[in-house]
């Protein structure tokens, strides 16, 4: 499903990742740890194809790092579905507007997305807040929306950068059962983080990273 | 309506409402732009027509020597005729200038002065898109020493300001009327790269959800379709009121009727189409 072949990736000539292999199937639960500055975000942002290998290839389902065009990008993100430490939700709208902006985007018709729209609000826990701005929320519910966007057009792989990095305690338990359920219905998750503490899960991968390296 | 132009509608409507003072700026200022452009315009159109009236005047009147035979007149003609840019040649015998005196002044000169002192003349009209003033003065240099000529009379000055200047005032005034698009497109441009601007986390938040390309520009389109419209009928409105006006205060002024009252409509849907690409462009680039 994804597959990082050999992958280099330089900003300024100094490397950021260097010689990532990394193999991630159907459903699984991945976890990169390591530091600041360990390449986390960039291994993500490689795999969402915001940015492109120097050196290597990445293959995300059937798109191909080397030959993608930029015309088929959106088209991969409508499968990778992507949340953020910042949250990247629209402040000026409300709940329910910015988990259905992701459908109106994708030309999803009309009637389909209120449905999937409260679906994955259901999902998530945000029913009762549907009609709620933005600014109105705690850390831990922004977070929530922000997954609920990134699992409404049915990504078969999110990824996570940082998730719980804004979030207190309770939230980042919260988020954390949250990400598990969905786990449980099929997606896979790759998901990056500095905290290995909050790591309790027993079926999933651990991978560490440093200084742009997997570690042995 | 699909579901995507009725939402690349909403958003660009939103975007109009969101940059209030922008967009009250840029509307007022294309109607502004296009009031006058529209103006401009008739005012071509009636100075080009000015320019046609007073092009088909123009000609070389050659007065002929008392006394010329028929077939000396005859000869002379054929050789006038000889050079292209001649368009026609008019007899005008020394009765027929008589009768012209007499209906121009009232007055019967012959009676006057116990003869007829009015030459016989050849008109000699030169084609109206052809030849310069040189060339103009070229021919009647040259019929000037042709034999039966006494001399040759033309409107030096008319000729050379028809011929010399009426391009020029066309041409300055085309290049105003381009001028003045011109800036309207650029201020079309303006106000979408600053609502572009105030929503650069939107149009992050759409590539990240895997929103194409054409539709992240089209709601900005539309806005620009709209501004461009909204100014555009505007101006529409106040040149048909003008005209209303104007016709009746002069009603010789506008002499053409050339459906030209949606032009500044549709001129207005094409600026607002234009800006909005160049802001785009100029904002995906960066």
């Amino acid at each position: 499903m994804i597959d990082i072949q050999d992958v280099w990736y330089l900003a300024g000539g100094r490397p950021i990742l260097c010689d990532i292999r990394l193999k991630i199937g159907r459903g699984e639960f991945v976890f990169v740890v390591g530091p600041s500055g360990a390449g986390k975000s960039t291994l993500l942002n490689l795999v969402h194809m915001a940015i492109l290998p120097t050196r290597g290839r990445i293959r995300v389902a059937d798109f191909d790092s080397s030959g993608i065009k930029p015309k088929d990008i959106p088209f991969l993100r409508r499968k990778v579905g992507m949340v953020f430490q910042d949250f990247k939700l629209l402040e000026d709208r409300d709940v329910y507007e910015n988990v259905a902006f992701a459908l109106w985007a994708t030309g999803v018709p009309g009637r389909k997305i209120k449905k999937r729209v409260f679906q994955v609000l259901a999902d998530v826990g945000l029913s009762h807040k549907r009609y709620t701005p933005i600014p109105e929320l705690s850390g831990g519910e922004k977070q929530r929306v922000a997954m609920a966007r990134a699992l409404a057009n049915e990504p078969f792989i999110l990824l996570a950068d940082e998730p719980t990095g804004n979030l207190d305690q309770e939230s980042s338990r919260e988020l954390m059962t949250l990400l598990g359920r969905i786990h449980r219905r099929g997606t896979a998750i790759l998901m990056a983080t500095h905290k290995e503490y909050e790591i309790d899960r027993k079926d999933a991968r651990l991978i560490r990273l440093l200084e742009g390296k997997i570690l042995p | 309506m699909s579901l995507n132009l009725k939402y690349a509608f909403r958003e660009g409507y939103r975007g109009l409402s969101r940059a209030r003072v922008a967009t009250v700026i840029t509307v007022s200022t294309v109607a502004v732009t296009l009031t006058l452009a529209g103006l401009f315009f008739f005012l071509m159109v009636n100075i080009g027509q000015t320019l046609g009236n007073l092009r088909s005047r123009i000609y070389l009147e050659a007065f002929l020597n008392d006394g010329l035979a028929a077939e000396a007149v005859r000869s002379l003609e054929e050789k006038i005729r000889r050079d292209s840019a001649v368009e026609s040649i008019l007899y005008i015998s020394k009765e027929a200038a008589l009768q012209r005196f007499q209906e121009e002044f009232g007055e019967d000169i012959q009676e006057l002065i116990g003869e007829n002192p009015l030459p016989a003349s050849l008109q000699i009209r030169i084609h109206t898109q052809k030849g310069s003033v040189e060339e103009i003065e070229k021919i009647a240099a040259a019929v000037q020493i042709m034999d039966g000529v006494d001399e040759v009379v033309y409107h030096k000055n008319l000729i050379r300001l028809v011929r010399e200047y009426g391009l020029i005032i066309l041409a300055v005034g085309l290049g105003l009327f381009i001028l003045l698009l011109f800036s309207s497109v650029f201020l079309i441009a303006n106000t979408i790269r600053l609502t572009i601007h105030a929503q650069t986390r939107n149009i992050e938040v759409m590539k990240l959800v895997g929103a194409t390309k054409a539709f992240i520009r089209r709601p900005y389109l539309i806005q620009g379709f709209l501004e461009g419209g909204i100014g555009g009928a505007i101006a529409t409105g106040i040149l048909l009121i003008a005209h209303v006006f104007l016709k009746s205060r002069f009603p010789g002024l506008f002499t053409f009727s050339l459906p030209v009252w949606p032009l500044p409509l549709v001129f207005s849907l094409f600026l607002g189409y234009a800006g909005s690409r160049w802001a785009l462009k100029y904002f995906f680039k960066s």
